[in-house]
């Protein structure tokens, strides 16, 4: 990981691009511009937000002194808005607001179902790990009595863009242009568009929102984000912890296998949106202005990262002016960055011939690995997102 | 002036563009142009007016009018990006032809410091684009067909427009970059091309850039129902070799691949 900021010398951010050009995905960047802040905000001091680092894959940590998982489960946004056109008597849903009520109505229980699961996890008494954590020592408790500087615990979370591009898609095509109902919609979802095929071009052909650079599409966005961060903001589970949350998370196809399809065209058990994505995007300046604009204030910094997959030819070509977007994220003010510099074109080879391309590394969630040893689903999402992306460079 | 006529019609708005002058830009492409090169990747943005096309079965539209205050949104939206060097490039078509309606977009644009730069074939009467000389940073000009009868015949042009403009351009001391379409059939066609170099020897200060033709258009005139005329490929030995013979006059020349 490299740390960036306003005064990141021009030299140093070279090398990091020259780095990411070579396609091993690291360092990803994190903007102290944002995340300082964040941290002072939520309550860590001045000195010890200023040395932070990051666990597990993005989530902010203040190393040595505080205790409390990171990435304790994963939050799936879909799951509300699924359980809503399950379960709800769409009858009484009659616009965009109430159905946006409504979706916060089955939020707020997934949440409370999270925090039950937070609580299930008891902390076992660590003495080793409370010899090494600031504050126990001083305070003379284990870390699992609270003992530890900082005890808080946060949360991940995967589908805000699939929740967004379905509620948009029901806003536009059911509301405003009336081409669809609800009772559609909640037949194509829980037959997986049996019936349906051409609609499923059609919401997809639709130009995706999240990750626009549009002030509707940030304000749902960070109107959920709000909502999950005012719900879920502390736990007891024999001492009160606060709650992080953050929009990146490991899970988005663990968590979407076997998850019915949704109304972004999305078929049933197929991936979710990774992180904060958008392939459908024409230009990398569009998510990153969107990301910015977000508000990671409060709570919602457990990770926030954007992911962009990146032909090696356009950023080889076109180092120079990579490193003036780059500077120009910064300003911006972009929670987290994380590249992918692969072609479709060796990433198919790869899948078919794996003796060939032995090195081929790439990143996934926090870290990079050999493209070899993913599964074959990962290596497709990453092909499907290769050859996604590079139709903007034409 | 009726309201869609104060409207400026764009084809596109390309964003976090590396290749239309320096820094990072947006391009914005203005429909509607007074030439017709034989060669054009951009058919859609020669007629003035919006055109329906077809392509894969589905119908669409080119061209959208935007008032000047959803253009501005647009164009700002990446202002950080632009940094000292970057801003905004007006393409088309031919923007000195839609100037008059861009004024204002331009004078805001100028407020806020952003850099402003066209792709002209230059071939615009001065009276229609002079007055606004001193609002464009940069000027990426053309230079294609220079024999006065070709350039008429193939451009339906007026090369003696296009050398009082540079000569004003010149005169006026405004940031110029030259920009050279390479292509056998009539750019670089013996007389073409030898008189390209010599006027080339006249302007050494100028830096230039050359790329080849392409046919990236080809589906476009599809769309439109028009027959393109077939260009042989110019390879990437062929460009080296004609900036070798550029830079031997001392010019400055640059090759963009893309
Ligand atoms: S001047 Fe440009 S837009 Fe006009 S016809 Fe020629 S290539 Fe096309």
């Amino acid at each position: 990981m490299l740390r960036v900021n306003g005064n990141t010398p021009e030299d140093l951010l070279k090398l990091a691009v020259e780095c990411i050009s070579t396609g091993l995905g690291t360092p990803i960047l994190a903007n102290d511009e944002v995340i300082i802040p964040c941290l002072l905000e939520f309550g860590i001091n001045e000195e010890d937000a200023y040395k932070y680092t990051t666990s597990a894959c993005w989530e902010p940590l203040i190393g040595g002194k505080s205790v409390g998982n990171n990435n304790h489960t994963p939050l799936n946004y879909l799951r509300a808005l699924d359980n809503l056109f399950k379960r709800d008597n769409l009858e009484l849903v009659r616009d965009f607001d109430q159905l946006i009520d409504r979706y916060f109505f089955y939020l707020e229980r997934n949440l409370k179902a999270v925090k039950r699961v937070i609580k299930s996890h008891i902390p076992t008494r660590d003495v080793l790990l409370s010899v090494f954590t600031y504050g126990c020592y001083e305070s003379g408790k284990d870390v699992s009595q609270g003992g530890a500087l900082y005890n808080n615990l946060g949360i991940t979370s995967v589908a805000m863009g699939n929740t967004i591009n379905s509620l948009l898609n029901i806003k536009k095509y059911v509301f405003d242009e009336k081409v669809y109902t609800l009772y559609d919609v909640k037949r194509m979802i829980t037959s997986d568009y049996a019936e349906d095929e051409d609609a499923l071009s059609l919401l997809k052909d639709t130009e995706s929102y999240y990750g626009k650079d549009d002030k509707k599409v940030i304000a749902l966005t960070q109107k959920i984000m709000d909502f999950v961060s005012d719900k879920l903001n502390y736990v007891e589970d024999g001492i009160e912890k606060k709650i992080k949350i953050g929009l990146s998370g490991s899970a988005y196809m663990e968590a979407a296998r076997g998850f019915a399809a949704s109304f972004d065209g999305r078929k049933e058990g197929a991936p979710f949106v990774v992180h904060i994505s958008n392939e459908g995007n024409l230009a990398f300046t569009e998510i990153t202005n969107f990301a910015a604009k977000l508000d990671y204030g409060d709570n919602r910094f457990n990770g926030n990262v954007i992911d962009l997959m990146i032909n090696p030819d356009f950023i080889n070509r076109n180092q120079e002016k990579f490193l003036l977007f780059l500077n120009g994220s910064i300003q911006t003010g972009f929670f987290e960055m994380q590249m992918n510099v692969v072609s479709s074109k060796d990433l198919i080879e790869a899948k078919k011939n794996p003796d060939k391309f032995p090195n081929l590394i790439v990143r996934v969630w926090g870290f990079s690995a050999y493209f070899n040893d993913l599964t074959e689903d990962y290596k497709e999402v990453l092909i499907q997102r290769a050859l996604a992306s590079e139709k903007r460079l034409i | 002036m009726s309201k869609s006529d104060s409207k400026i019609l764009v084809t596109n708005i390309q964003r976090m563009c590396f290749h239309d002058g320096p820094g990072i830009r947006t391009t914005v492409f203005l429909k509607g142009c007074n030439l017709r090169c034989p060669w054009c990747a951009n058919p859609e943005n020669i007629s003035f007016e919006r055109q329906t096309y077809e392509k894969d079965g589905h119908t669409g539209i080119y061209g959208r009018l935007y008032n000047e205050d959803e253009l501005l949104d647009e164009l700002m939206k990446d202002r950080v990006f632009y940094g000292k060097d970057g801003g905004i490039t007006f393409s088309g078509g031919e923007p000195l032809l839609h100037l008059e309606k861009l004024k204002d977009v331009l004078y805001k644009l100028r407020k806020e410091g952003i850099s402003i730069a066209v792709e002209t074939a230059l071939q615009v009467p001065k009276e229609i684009w002079y007055p606004f000389i001193n609002m464009i940073d940069l000027y990426i000009v053309d230079v294609k067909i220079l024999l006065p009868d070709k350039c008429k015949e193939i451009l339906g042009g007026d090369i003696n427009i296009y050398y009082e403009n540079i000569n004003q351009l010149c005169g006026n001391e405004k940031n110029i970059l030259f920009r050279l379409p390479i292509n056998k059939e009539f750019t670089f066609q013996t007389e073409n091309a030898e008189a390209i170099m010599s006027f080339l020897s006249q302007h050494k200060d100028i830096p230039i850039e050359i790329f080849a033709t392409h046919m990236l258009g080809e589906i476009k005139y599809q769309s439109l129902n028009k027959e393109s005329i077939p260009i042989e490929a110019v390879s990437g030995m062929e460009l080296e070799n004609i900036a070798i013979l550029i830079r031997k006059q001392g010019c400055q020349v640059n090759i963009n691949s893309i």
